[in-house]
C-alpha cells in the first residue's frame, strides 16, 4: 500500500471520529445547558470551546460565550479548523485522493455526508437548535463506520482506518474528561448538591450513560464516571479500549506478536495500554486526574507521529 | 604537446542538509575525427550509481542521483584527450551572394542552428554586426563568419561577472560587454540572422602554458572554468570554428565537449534537489599534460557569490557559466 | 430553413421542434425521425414533461453524489461542477460507425508512424513530405527524447480524436487530434452507467454496442508495456493530484483497472529504475500511464519548477526500465498546424487515402496562407496551434471587430502559433432545454477513443458527444457551457 493512500485513511477516520465527537458534545450539552440558570450559562459553555482547543479563533469571532455563537462556531464555521463541516470536509477530502482505494460505496457515502452536511443554512439550525443537525452528523459518522466494515476488505487499509478511529477516540475522550471534571467540581452548583444533571451530560456525549447505569447503582458519581470513561474495558469510547484498538490495528498493520513490537508507536501503545489495564481510578486521582490524561494526550500525540515516521515519510536511504 | 589530462571539478556546498538530488552531466569529451577521448572517468562525492546516454545532439550526458541527506556535493569528471593535428582542409571561397540563393535548404536541414533560441533571440542590433561584418569580409562565407568574429571581439569587452549564467544577448548587447558564454550567444545571434547556421560549442581553451612541450605545472584553463565558441556551417558542409572571446584562430588547445543551440542544450552540470538549504557552487579546472604526472599541485578556486537562500522545496542546482 | 415536422407540433416535448438549417441527427430533412432514431423518438414523443424531468433529476444527483464533477479555478477557491448530462443519447448508425473506425484505426497507425519516425531516422523530411522546420518549430516537439526506443514501437496508446458532423455534407470529418492525455473517456463509461439506471426503457428495443469494455483493454496495453515481462507488471497512473480537472478520470480509471493511483510524491527514480513509496518500503514500477503533461514529468530535464513530476524519470524511461503512455514528445503529432499534414501521412505511411476528411486548415507561417487568412478573418476560425480546450480561439463571424482586430495583431506577430479553418456548420441533436422544458437542436461534436497495441487500434463503440447547451453556441467544452450525452452505437442493420 502506498504511504500516502494510507496516511490519507488514516486521516480520514480521524476527522469523521472527529465530527462526530463535536456534534455530540454539542448535542447534549447544548439540551442540558439550555435548563441552566444564565449565571452560570457562559461558564458551562467555555468548556467546549476548550474542548476543542480553539479559544484563541473564537475569542477574536465573537464578543460573547452563547448557545448561538458556540453551535455556530463549532458546528458551521469554515474558518474554524475543528468545525463540524470542516471536519466533514476533510474527511472527504482525504477520501477524495485515495477514491479508488475504498469502496464505491464508502466514497459516495462519506460525499453525500459532505454535500448534506453543506446543504444546511447555519441560521436556520441555529434558530432550530442543534439536534437535527447533530444527529445527522452522528448518524452519518456510524453509517459510514457501518459501510466501510461491510464494504471495505479488512486489510492492512481497513487497520489504518482503525487506529485513526481509535487513536481520535483516545484523545476526544481524554479531554473531555479533563475539562469536563474540573470544569464541574470547580464550579459551584446553583443547586449545592452535585451536579447530576451535567454528569449525565457527559455520559451522554459519549454515549456511555445506559453503558453507566447498568454497571453502577445511582446516583452519578464523578469518579465512577471517570472510572468508566478512562478504564472500562469494554465502552467503545473509553480511552482503555480504545488505546486496545489502536495497539490491535498497529499490530494487524506489521504483523508483530503478542509482547512484542515493530516500532515505536507500537511500543508506546503497549505501554499506555498497560497503565490503563492495571491502574485503579483512586490511584488515578492520587497521582492527579489531570496529570494523568495529560499523560495520555501527549503519549498519543507521540504514537501519532512515529507511525507517519514509520510508514507515511519514512527516509529513504540510498 | 596535445595530449591533456583534465580534471574538472565542480562543487555544491548546502548550508543544511538536503536530499533526492538528481543531476545531469556533460562533461566527457567528444571522440572524433579532430580529437580522441582516451579516457574518461566520473567521480561523485557522495557516491551514486549513473546512467549515460546520448542526446539530440550527439553529445554524451551521464545522470546520477543522490537520494540521501548531503551537505556537500563534488562532480569530478578527468578525462584524457588528444588533439589531432588539423588536416589540410582547402578553404571554403563560395561568395555569400551564391549561398543565399540556396539557404532555404540549409535552413531546411538545420533548423535548429538557424532558429533564434531564448538566449540568442534574433535583435535588429544584431543586424548593425552583421553589417559591419560583411563590409570588413571578402565577400565569401568564411570571410563573413571570420569578419564576424573579430568584430565581436573588437566591440565587446570580455568583463567577468557583467553578465549571469541565464543572460541572453540582450544584456551583453546592452552594456557591450560579458564572458564567453555572452560572445558565442552574440556571434550565433548574428550569423543565424545573416541566414547562415551556427552551433555553439562547449569546452576548454588549454591555456599555453600547459601546452608548451616543457610545460610541468598544472594549469588552470579558460578562465577557471570551461570555455565556450562557436563553429559555422560552410557551403561545403563543413562546421568551421570561431572563438569570438579570443580573437584567434581555433586550435589545437581547443578541446570540444558538446554542440547545442546555445549554454541552455550543453550546460555543464545540471540538476535539481529536495531542501530548504542555500548552496554555494564553486568550479575548478585543472590540465596538465597528459604525460607527466610529477607537477606540483597548485589549486586554484573560483567560488561564485552564494545563491539567495530561498524557502522552496524542490530547487535546480546552481547552473555554472561558461567563461 | 427547415420547418417543423407538421405532426410533431402536438408531440409533447418535441412541440415547436425546428431542425433549421443544419443537419439534424434524429430528423431528416423533411422532419421523419431518422431509421436509427425511430424507436427513440417513439419513446420520447409520447413521454410527459414531468416525467422526463424527474429522471433528469435523477440522474443529475446519481452524477453528484458519485462526485462525477470537474473543478472550476474562476472563484479563485475551485469549487466543483457537474458536467451537465442530457438525457437525451445520440445515435450513430451501425454503417457510419463502421466507417468511422476504419478511419480512425487508419489515422492512429499514421501518427504512430509519424512519431516513430521523427524522433528516430527521420525518413520523412528526408522524403520532403514535411518540413522539417515545421515540426521542430512546434513547441511540443521535444529533442530531449529524439532516438528514444520506446516500448514495442508505441507512442499513441491512447488517442482521442475530434470529429464533427459537417452539416453541409452531412459527413463526419476530423476535426483535432488528441495524443498527448486526452481526458473524458470516464464521462462516457458513466453516462452509459447512469443512462442505464435512470432511463432503462430508452434501451428497450435497441440494441446498444456495449462501451465497458475500455478499462480491460487499457490494462491489457499497459500490462504488455512492462519491462520486466507481463507477470510482474508494476502499473500505475501517475495523477497531478486532485485539484486537477481530470481528477475524477484518473481515480476511476485507476480503479476499473485494479492499479495503483500515484502523485509524483509518491514516485522516486534509483539508479535509473522508478519505485513507488509503499508502507512496507520501495517497490518497483513498471508502466506509467501518466496523466501529467510532458513538461511537467521530470524537473531534471524539463521545466525545473515543476513539482508535479518525478525527477529522474526520464533517465529511467531512456534506458528503458519503465514505460510510459502516451509517450513523450506526442504533442508534435496533435500540435493543430500538424493537422493539416496527417493525410499526407497516412498516404506516405500506410499507402493509402484517408477514410475520413479532414477540415481545410491554413497555416499562418506559411506567407500565402498567412495572406489568405488575413483577409479572411471575417468567415474564419483561427486556433493557437498549442491550445485545447476552446481557449485561445477567435470565431471570425461570431465576433466584433476588436476581437478580430486583437487577433490579426497577434497572428502577425507570431504567424507560426496560428492556423486558421472555414467554420464548419457542426451538426444538431435533439436536447433537453431545461429553462424552456422543451428539446431543441443543439450543435455536437464526438471523441472517440482509441486504444493501439502496436498491431490493431481498439474504439470504443460511440464516445464522448460533447454538446453546445447554450442555443446557437458552437462551443462544447466543459469549461464553456458544453455537456454530454451518452453516445449509442447500434448493433446490426440501422
Amino acid at each position: 500500500m502506498l504511504s500516502r493512500i494510507a496516511e490519507s485513511l488514516f486521516w480520514l477516520a480521524r476527522y469523521i471520529e472527529r465530527a462526530e465527537g463535536t456534534a455530540r458534545i454539542l448535542d447534549v450539552n447544548y439540551h442540558m445547558l439550555l435548563e441552566q440558570s444564565q449565571q452560570s450559562y457562559r461558564l458551562r459553555w467555555e468548556p467546549l470551546i476548550i474542548m476543542a482547543g480553539e479559544e484563541d479563533r473564537f475569542r477574536k469571532l465573537y464578543k460573547e460565550v452563547n448557545a448561538e455563537n458556540v453551535f455556530e462556531f463549532l458546528a458551521f464555521r469554515h474558518d474554524n479548523p475543528s468545525s463540524i463541516v470542516q471536519c466533514i470536509a476533510k474527511a472527504r477530502e482525504n477520501a477524495r485522493t485515495i477514491r479508488d482505494r475504498m469502496s464505491r460505496e464508502m466514497w459516495e457515502d462519506i460525499n453525500g455526508l459532505f454535500h448534506v452536511a453543506n446543504s444546511y443554512v447555519p441560521a436556520d439550525e441555529i434558530a432550530a437548535g442543534p439536534h437535527r443537525f447533530c444527529d445527522k452528523i452522528k448518524f452519518g459518522a456510524h453509517r459510514f463506520h457501518g459501510v466501510t466494515d461491510s464494504t471495505l476488505p479488512h486489510d492492512e487499509g481497513w487497520d489504518f482506518l482503525r487506529v485513526g478511529w481509535a487513536l481520535e477516540r483516545v484523545e476526544m475522550t481524554a479531554r473531555l474528561v479533563d475539562v469536563q471534571y474540573h470544569n464541574l467540581l470547580d464550579t459551584p452548583s446553583p443547586t449545592g448538591a452535585l451536579d447530576n444533571h451535567q454528569w449525565m451530560a457527559v455520559l451522554r456525549s459519549v454515549g456511555a450513560y445506559e453503558a453507566y447505569h447498568r454497571q453502577y447503582p445511582p446516583p452519578i458519581e464523578p469518579e465512577k464516571v471517570a472510572e468508566m470513561l478512562i478504564l472500562n474495558p469494554q465502552h467503545p469510547h473509553s480511552i482503555r479500549f480504545s488505546a486496545s484498538e489502536v495497539q490491535a490495528g498497529l499490530r494487524a498493520i506489521s504483523g508483530s506478536g503478542r509482547g512484542s513490537y515493530a516500532n515505536e508507536a507500537e511500543r508506546l501503545a503497549g505501554r499506555l495500554l498497560e497503565r490503563l489495564s492495571y491502574d485503579r481510578i483512586g490511584e488515578i486521582f492520587d497521582q492527579g486526574l489531570h496529570g494523568y490524561l495529560n499523560d495520555v494526550l501527549r503519549i498519543s500525540g507521540s504514537i501519532g507521529e512515529d507511525i507517519a515516521r514509520t510508514y507515511f515519510y519514512y527516509a529513504v536511504v540510498a | 604537446m596535445n595530449r591533456y589530462r583534465l580534471v574538472h571539478t565542480t562543487e555544491f556546498l548546502y548550508d543544511g542538509p538536503v536530499s533526492e538530488s538528481y543531476n545531469e552531466v556533460r562533461l566527457r569529451p567528444m571522440h572524433d575525427e579532430r580529437q580522441s577521448c582516451l579516457s574518461f572517468r566520473l567521480i561523485t562525492a557522495p557516491m551514486s550509481r549513473g546512467t549515460a546516454y546520448r542526446d539530440a545532439y550527439g553529445n554524451w550526458v551521464h545522470q546520477f542521483n543522490v537520494l540521501a541527506e548531503h551537505q556537500r556535493l563534488k562532480v569530478e569528471a578527468e578525462s584524457v584527450v588528444l588533439a589531432h593535428e588539423a588536416m589540410d582542409s582547402s578553404a571554403d571561397s563560395t561568395p555569400l551572394s551564391d549561398y543565399d540563393c540556396s539557404c532555404h535548404q540549409i535552413a531546411e536541414e538545420f533548423y535548429d542552428f538557424m532558429a533564434p533560441t531564448g538566449y540568442v533571440p534574433h535583435l535588429a542590433a544584431l543586424e548593425q554586426i552583421a553589417e559591419d561584418a560583411e563590409a570588413q569580409s571578402d565577400g565569401t562565407v568564411a570571410g563573413f563568419a571570420e569578419a564576424a568574429s573579430n568584430v565581436i571581439h573588437e566591440s565587446f569587452r570580455y568583463v567577468k561577472g557583467a553578465t549571469h549564467v541565464h543572460s541572453s544577448i540582450e544584456d551583453s548587447l546592452s552594456i557591450g560587454a560579458g564572458v564567453c558564454q555572452d560572445f558565442a550567444h552574440v556571434m550565433l545571434g548574428v550569423v543565424r540572422m545573416r541566414g547562415l547556421a551556427g552551433r555553439y560549442v562547449s569546452g576548454y581553451l588549454v591555456p599555453g602554458a600547459a601546452a608548451a612541450p616543457d610545460a610541468k605545472q598544472e594549469d588552470v584553463i579558460g578562465g577557471q572554468a570551461s570555455h565556450a565558441w562557436v563553429e559555422v556551417l560552410m557551403p561545403n558542409n563543413s562546421w568551421m570554428p570561431f572563438d569570438p572571446t579570443l580573437g584567434k584562430p581555433v586550435g589545437l588547445r581547443h578541446i570540444r565537449i558538446a554542440y547545442g543551440r546555445d549554454y541552455g542544450d550543453v550546460a555543464p552540470v545540471r540538476g535539481v534537489y529536495k531542501g530548504h538549504a542555500g548552496q554555494r557552487l564553486s568550479v575548478d579546472v585543472r590540465v596538465r599534460p597528459a604525460l607527466d604526472d610529477t607537477g606540483t599541485e597548485q589549486l586554484a578556486k573560483s567560488a561564485a557569490p552564494p545563491a539567495p537562500a530561498t524557502m522552496i522545496a524542490e530547487r535546480p542546482q546552481q547552473p555554472q557559466q561558461q567563461q | 430553413m427547415g420547418a417543423a415536422p407538421a405532426h410533431m407540433a402536438s408531440l409533447g416535448l418535441f412541440a415547436g421542434y425546428d431542425t433549421g438549417d443544419f443537419y439534424d441527427e434524429m430528423f431528416s430533412s423533411r422532419g421523419e425521425p431518422r431509421p436509427a432514431y425511430t424507436k427513440l423518438f417513439q419513446k420520447l414523443a409520447t413521454m410527459a414533461r414531468s416525467h422526463f424531468e424527474e429522471r433528469r433529476k435523477l440522474a443529475d444527483l446519481s452524477f453528484l453524489i458519485q462526485g462525477i464533477t470537474f473543478t472550476v479555478y474562476s472563484d479563485g477557491r475551485g469549487t466543483e461542477r457537474l458536467f451537465p448530462f442530457d438525457l437525451i443519447p445520440r445515435i450513430i448508425p451501425n454503417s457510419e460507425w463502421q466507417r468511422i473506425d476504419r478511419g480512425l484505426s487508419q489515422r492512429v497507425v499514421a501518427l504512430n508512424l509519424f512519431l516513430h519516425d521523427v524522433y528516430g531516422k527521420q525518413q520523412i523530411f528526408r522524403d520532403q513530405r514535411i518540413p522539417r522546420s515545421l515540426v521542430y518549430s512546434c513547441p511540443h516537439f521535444h529533442r530531449e527524447v529524439v532516438g528514444v526506443e520506446v516500448p514495442k514501437g508505441i507512442h499513441t496508446h491512447i488517442c482521442g480524436i475530434d470529429l464533427v458532423r459537417d452539416s453541409k455534407s452531412g459527413e463526419f470529418c476530423v476535426l483535432e487530434d488528441n495524443v498527448r492525455t486526452p481526458s473524458g473517456v470516464s464521462y462516457v463509461l458513466e453516462n452509459r452507467l447512469v443512462m442505464t439506471r435512470t432511463f432503462p426503457d430508452a434501451f428497450q428495443a435497441n440494441e446498444v454496442l456495449p462501451v465497458n469494455n475500455y478499462p480491460a483493454e487499457l490494462s491489457r496495453i499497459l500490462r504488455s508495456l512492462s519491462p520486466r515481462g507481463e507477470n510482474e507488471a508494476q502499473i500505475v497512473v501517475l495523477t497531478p493530484g486532485t485539484y486537477n480537472s481530470a481528477y475524477f478520470e484518473h481515480s476511476f480509471l485507476a480503479q476499473q483497472m485494479g492499479v495503483e493511483l500515484v502523485e509524483g510524491r509518491d514516485l522516486i527514480v534509483d539508479g535509473g529504475v522508478v519505485y513507488m513509496k509503499t508502507i512496507r518500503g520501495l517497490t518497483r514500477v513498471d508502466v506509467i500511464y501518466r496523466r501529467i503533461d510532458d513538461e511537467f514529468l521530470d524537473s531534471l530535464t524539463f521545466r525545473a519548477d515543476s513539482i508535479l513530476g518525478v525527477p529522474g524519470l526520464m533517465g529511467a524511461y531512456r534506458a528503458g526500465n519503465v514505460a510510459l503512455a502516451n509517450a513523450v514528445g506526442n504533442g508534435v503529432a496533435d500540435d493543430k498546424a500538424i493537422y493539416a499534414y496527417v493525410p499526407e501521412f497516412i498516404r506516405y505511411y500506410l499507402g493509402e487515402e484517408p477514410v475520413l476528411r479532414s477540415v481545410e486548415t491554413f497555416i499562418c507561417s506559411k506567407p500565402q496562407d498567412l495572406k489568405y487568412v488575413l483577409d479572411h478573418l471575417d468567415n474564419l476560425v483561427v486556433k493557437a496551434v498549442g491550445e485545447s480546450g476552446g481557449y485561445g480561439m477567435l470565431i471570425g463571424p461570431a465576433s466584433d471587430r476588436q476581437r478580430i482586430e486583437e487577433f490579426r495583431c497577434r497572428i502577425k506577430a507570431n504567424p507560426r502559433n496560428y492556423i486558421a479553418q472555414p467554420v464548419v456548420p457542426l451538426s444538431r441533436v435533439p436536447s433537453y432545454d431545461a429553462s424552456e422544458g422543451s428539446i431543441a437542436g443543439r450543435h455536437v461534436d464526438l471523441r472517440p477513443y482509441c486504444l493501439y497495441d502496436g498491431e490493431k487500434v481498439t474504439i470504443v463503440p460511440g464516445g464522448l458527444t460533447r454538446v453546445a447547451l447554450q442555443r446557437d453556441s458552437l462551443i462544447v467544452n466543459s469549461s464553456q457551457g458544453g455537456g454530454s450525452k451518452d453516445t449509442w452505437v447500434l448493433r446490426g442493420e440501422s
